[in-house]
This record gives C-alpha cells, sequence and structure tokens, in this order.
C-alpha cells in the first residue's frame, strides 16, 4: 500500500472517529430539556451502518466497538451491551456490503432497518433476562420508527456533505482488499 | 472476491473473525461485571465522565447561548400580551404584597409573644448544570460542582421553587443528579392538608406517580406535596409539587420545579437534627437525696 492511500485510510478513520463522537456528544447537549418527550434517532447507528456499507474499510470493528463503547459511557446505558448489539448489527451489514453497492437504495433501506430491529430485540431481550428495567415498548417502537425513517437523511449527509460514496469500480478491489 | 483463493488472506480473515468475537465477548463480559458489581463500574464511569465533560465545556456556552436566543426570539411575538398579563399580574401582586406585609408583622408579634426557636437554616452550594442526558435510562444532570465542594451523595438538590431530585454520583469536580422524573427515584412525602404520607416514584413521564398513600380519599388534585423526612434522606418540608390525576385515575404529581429550565441548581447540605436519646424519664422532683432520705428513717418512729 503507497504512503498516501495509507494517509487516506488513517485519514477516514479519524473522520469516522469524529463523527462518531460528534453523535455521542450531539444527545448530551442541553439545548431543549423540554424536548423530553421527543426521541432523537440512534445517530451513531445510522452513521456507523451507512458507512460500513460504503467504506468498510475506514470503520474498521475495533474502531465501532471503542465508540460504541464510549457513548455506552457517556450515555448513562448499561456498559458494554449495546456497543455489542452495534457490533454484532455492523458486522451483520459488513458481510453483505461486498455486493451491496450493486444494488438499490430500498434494499440497503431494508436491510439496515432489519438489522436495527434485530440489535434493538437482543439488547431488550438480554435487559430482560439479567433483570434491568427496560424502556417502555412506546420509547423503543419510536426509536425504531425515528431511527428508521433518518436513515435515507444520514445517507444523503454522508454522501454530499462528508462525501463518504461507494468506492469507484476500478478501487472496489484494492479498498475491499484492505479491508478484510 | 478476487483473491480469496490465498491463503494469506483467509487466515487473516479467521483471525479477525476470532478476533471480532472475542471483542464481542468482551463487551459482553463489561455489561455481566456492571449487572454484578454495579457500583465500581459506574465509579469507574462517573471518574469518566469527571474527566472529558468538563473539558467540553466551551463547546456549551455558544450552544446554549444560541439555543436560548432562539427560544428569546419565539417570545417576542408574545411579549406584547405578555406584558398586559404582567401588568394585570402586577396589580394582583400588590394586593398580595399588602396581605403579606401584613400578615408579616401578625407573625413577628406572634412569634415574640411565643418563643419560638427557629430550627437552623439549611445551607446550600449553588451549581451549574453542564448537560442533561434523558436516555431512557436515567433522567438525570450533571452539575459543576463536586466532592471537593463538599456535595455528597444523597443531598437533595432544589431549583428556586422546588425539589429537582438527589444527587447520586459523585465526581471531584462534577456530580450526577437523579431527577424526580427518574425510573429510581423514590422520595417519601406528605401530602397537605390532610398530612397522607405517601411516595413519589418516577416513571421516566414528566409527573411522576404518587404511590402507597394511606387514604386516598383525602387526597384531592391541588393540594400542594413536601418532602416528609422520612428515612432521613432528605430534609423534611421542601416543596415537591402539587397533586394531579391522570386520565387512568392516578394520582400524579406535577413537579413545583421549573424542569424545563434547570440551568442552576442548590445542593442543600445535611444538617443533622439533634438526636432524641431514649425514652422520656419518670419527672420527680430533684431533691438532694440525704434530705430525700431523713423523712424515711423518721417515719418508723412517729
Amino acid at each position: 500500500m503507497t504512503d498516501t492511500s495509507g494517509m487516506m485510510l488513517w485519514g477516514g478513520r479519524a473522520l469516522y472517529a469524529v463523527l462518531a463522537l460528534v453523535c455521542i456528544y450531539l444527545p448530551l447537549l442541553p439545548v431543549d430539556p423540554g424536548l423530553r418527550g421527543v426521541v432523537l434517532p440512534d445517530l451513531f447507528f445510522l452513521l456507523s451502518a451507512a458507512w460500513v456499507i460504503r467504506r468498510p474499510d475506514t470503520a474498521p470493528f475495533w474502531l465501532i466497538a471503542i465508540m460504541a463503547f464510549i457513548g455506552d459511557m457517556m450515555l448513562n446505558r448499561p456498559p458494554g451491551l449495546w456497543a455489542f448489539c452495534l457490533l454484532a448489527a455492523t458486522e451483520a451489514i459488513r458481510m453483505r456490503a461486498f455486493d451491496q453497492h450493486e444494488r438499490m437504495f430500498l434494499q440497503e433501506w431494508i436491510a439496515a432497518t432489519l438489522v436495527f430491529g434485530a440489535a434493538l430485540a437482543v439488547f431488550h431481550l438480554i435487559l430482560f433476562v439479567t433483570l434491568v428495567p427496560v424502556p417502555s415498548n412506546g420509547w423503543t417502537m419510536r426509536l425504531f420508527l425515528v431511527t428508521v425513517i433518518s436513515y435515507p437523511i444520514a445517507v444523503l449527509v454522508l454522501h454530499w456533505v462528508v462525501r463518504i460514496r461507494f468506492p469507484e469500480p476500478a478501487k472496489r478491489g484494492r479498498s475491499f482488499g484492505a479491508m478484510s | 472476491m478476487a483473491n480469496g483463493s490465498d491463503k494469506a488472506p483467509n487466515l487473516w480473515r479467521a483471525t479477525r473473525r476470532v478476533v471480532v468475537v472475542c471483542v464481542s465477548l468482551l463487551l459482553l463480559g463489561i455489561f455481566i461485571l456492571w449487572r454484578i458489581d454495579n457500583p465500581r463500574v459506574e465509579s469507574l464511569r462517573m471518574a469518566l465522565i469527571d474527566r472529558f465533560v468538563p473539558s467540553f465545556n466551551w463547546t456549551l456556552n455558544p450552544i446554549t447561548y444560541a439555543s436560548r436566543m432562539a427560544s428569546n426570539w419565539q417570545s417576542i411575538d408574545g411579549l406584547y400580551a405578555q406584558n398586559r398579563e404582567l401588568q394585570r399580574e402586577l396589580q394582583r401582586m400588590k394586593g398580595w404584597r399588602e396581605a403579606a406585609l401584613q400578615l408579616e408583622e401578625t407573625n413577628a408579634r406572634l412569634r415574640a409573644l411565643n418563643n419560638v426557636r427557629l430550627s437552623p437554616r439549611l445551607s446550600f452550594i449553588t451549581g451549574e448544570v453542564l448537560s442533561d442526558s434523558g436516555s431512557p435510562f436515567r433522567q438525570s444532570g450533571l452539575l459543576n460542582i463536586g466532592r471537593i465542594d463538599g456535595v455528597e451523595d444523597g443531598l437533595a438538590a432544589v431549583d428556586g421553587l422546588g425539589l429537582v431530585g438527589r444527587i447520586s454520583g459523585l465526581g471531584d469536580r462534577t456530580s450526577r443528579v437523579i431527577l424526580l422524573t427518574d425510573i429510581n427515584s423514590r422520595v417519601p412525602v406528605i401530602v397537605q392538608p390532610g398530612s397522607e404520607q405517601g411516595l413519589v416514584s418516577g416513571d421516566n413521564t414528566n409527573a411522576p406517580l404518587i404511590e402507597f398513600l394511606e387514604d386516598r380519599s383525602k387526597v384531592r388534585p391541588g393540594d400542594r406535596v413536601f418532602t416528609s423526612g422520612a428515612g432521613g434522606v432528605f430534609p423534611a418540608d421542601i416543596l415537591v409539587g402539587e397533586v394531579a390525576v391522570d386520565p387512568d385515575g392516578r394520582l400524579r404529581l406535577r413537579l413545583a420545579a421549573d424542569y424545563r429550565r434547570l440551568e442552576f441548581l442548590r445542593v442543600l447540605r445535611r444538617t443533622p437534627n439533634q438526636a432524641i436519646e431514649g425514652p422520656g424519664d419518670l419527672i420527680r422532683p430533684t431533691a438532694p437525696p440525704e434530705v430525700a432520705e431523713a423523712p424515711v428513717q423518721e417515719d418508723p418512729e412517729e
């Protein structure tokens, strides 16, 4: 691997890490505490899922695990559990990432929806089994819906603002080689 | 993949899979550790937050400022109506002020008659709310005062109007306030008038439930709710809110504290009450012993 592509790789990883920190940090802001009823989408999942489908090489699993764990600690979730679910979810998406870009966006969206639903279900199941107080079902449904609905927005932001896109056909082989 | 048949990538993928599984197990292990040994992991979390959140403080200021500006902008169009309303209210307040002054006078006179000893004033520390995470697991806020300012676990936090929550989680410079709306929050209260004891338990809604009342029929919507001081965690007689009834007929608490605008909180320092030791004794004249014994010896002779 040449020097410039190494720089690109680590640059991409750093960019992902910074965006992940922003995603973790946004819900902490005291913008309007009166809006407690409003459920924010799971920004970190949106970022990671959309990123892993497009550029699996710059969002390696260890970085996702570290960031998700930091998120767990900062946002007062049971530490480690949601990070585990996210890691499993992104790995599931990553496995499909090879042929994903040949398909339509709708299929990508459905896949993300299914994976997120499964992750939430596993999360709740483990919480239920270990007798941790579980957030109400209404809240979870709202989180699920809001996250699924905002997936296209996240993809658009990644595509146009951050410029994270599918690798061009010529580069594909190389970038996937670097990933796996 | 093009080079999937090579041996080296296969080996790499196998080790990668193993590492992924290991990391997953590690994360699950941390979760289980948290479940078993909660306090230690929570103190680790507190240390992390203590370390990192204050360093983000500089980003908070412009954002808080901007959001406040936006909300101020929204309220400008309502300003005229608000002004009228305020003038009317001021008129009413003047009447009340008169009444209050008179009452104060009477009160002072009665106190003087009574020779009342007032309870020592609660001392407090004021802190600023750094951030609040409205996660579904905890409704809590972070304060910028901590152990070195004299905050302890379990102290009551109030805003100007009423009880907000309880300190739970302490760093050197930060502390976490569990709000009354949090699912883990239970506060013994007393409903006035009627002095019904009860328990306010949060359920992640804006209006926590009032439970375990002795006699529900004595409690009406609009009754005022104070802390009862039972259990010794909170001082007694802090205003919490007033009673309301939800559509299901359950009693809920309309909080007196303004939860939408938590900026500064007072943390009430605990001033331990003088304990009353032992039950009451017999009340008898305190005569010197020799005087008391003398008539006993004389009695048989008479």
